[in-house]
């Protein structure tokens, strides 16, 4: 077939060019799997988060459970910060001034106020008649 | 209500529907040509994405914690923007350096200034945990005593920490 006005390589080059629609199968498909790929990640995301979260809490409530075993008081009532600052001073680290385990020091390394936040929200003081404790509310939804 | 992301399931969903049918009805070599194609695409604009993936690589950035949908995504973006294009906010009634992020084991790291606030006493503890608890001071003395004993332990710097929040 002959193209008035065009060289074999013109043609050729058209020939192996995209069409308008080939173009938009493309895009489509790339849009397609971000939709698909966004809301997965997401999911996943937010699930490590709150799974993070739950652990942050179980190991605090652990390591307060702990220093009330060894008649550390550490739980700070609400007014005073509550579970976030009951959890920083943990981070901070407590000694133990009395009894066996006399001059240790007992801390939670590595977690940050944001994780903190995040792990306060499966935290809870509890207030009973003579002392306060730190519980973990277990994996609830909230 | 339906959650976002699954409004956003089902959408891709009819389109990809709608997809299949399309290259199913097709002749094969629209199908056949897809690789070439986007190889095709990606050797065309190799430059413009290599240089965007710099861009956005460059400077770190914190992850957004949420990216849910297209509009959390552009949110996002925003305020990482902001961040980059405003400088950290600094308190004027600080002249001194009293970054609660400083670490004290960081060579080179500015020391906090002294808080000059001592800890709490017994009877002031037992108050306040009365107050929360609903109860009389009285019950929580020996807890008093003991958490102003733990309290002590901390140095002002580290009692900041605490009840200031912030590390």
């Amino acid at each position: 077939m002959n193209f008035p006005g065009l060289t074999q390589r013109r043609i050729f080059r058209l020939r192996t060019a995209f069409s308008l629609v080939e173009m938009i199968v493309v895009v489509a498909i790339v849009g397609i799997l971000g939709m698909l790929a966004v809301p997965t990640i997401s999911n996943v995301w937010d699930s490590s988060h709150k799974a993070a979260a739950q652990r942050n809490a179980q190991n605090i409530a652990s390591i307060s459970s702990e220093l009330a075993s060894m008649g550390v008081a550490h739980v700070l009532p609400d007014s005073l910060g509550g579970v976030e600052a009951t959890a920083r001073l943990l981070r901070e680290g407590v000694t133990v001034n009395r009894g066996i385990f006399s001059g240790q020091l007992i801390t939670i390394r590595g977690i940050s106020d944001d994780e903190i936040t995040k792990a306060s929200e499966y935290l809870e003081i509890v207030y009973d008649l003579n002392e306060i404790r730190l519980v973990y509310l277990g994996p609830t939804e909230v | 209500m339906i959650p976002r992301w699954k409004e956003y399931y089902e959408f891709s969903f009819a389109i990809g529907m709608v997809f299949m049918i399309f290259i199913s009805n097709g002749d094969n070599q629209r199908l056949n040509s897809l690789p070439k194609m986007m190889k095709t695409v990606w050797k065309r604009s190799q430059t413009r994405l290599l240089a965007l993936g710099l861009c956005f690589s460059v400077v770190a950035a914190p992850v957004p914690a949420q990216c849910g949908v297209i509009s959390d995504i552009l949110e996002a973006f925003g305020k990482w923007m902001q961040g980059r294009s405003s400088p950290t906010p600094t308190s004027p009634t600080s002249p001194t350096s009293n970054d609660p992020t400083a670490d004290e084991n960081t060579p080179g790291a500015v020391a906090a200034p002294v808080n000059p606030a001592p800890p709490p006493q017994p009877s002031e503890l037992a108050s306040i945990i009365a107050g929360d608890a609903g109860g009389h001071p009285d019950q929580y003395t020996l807890y008093s005593d003991k958490l102003a004993d733990t309290l002590a332990g901390f140095s002002a710097d580290q009692r900041g920490r605490i009840f200031g929040g912030g590390k």
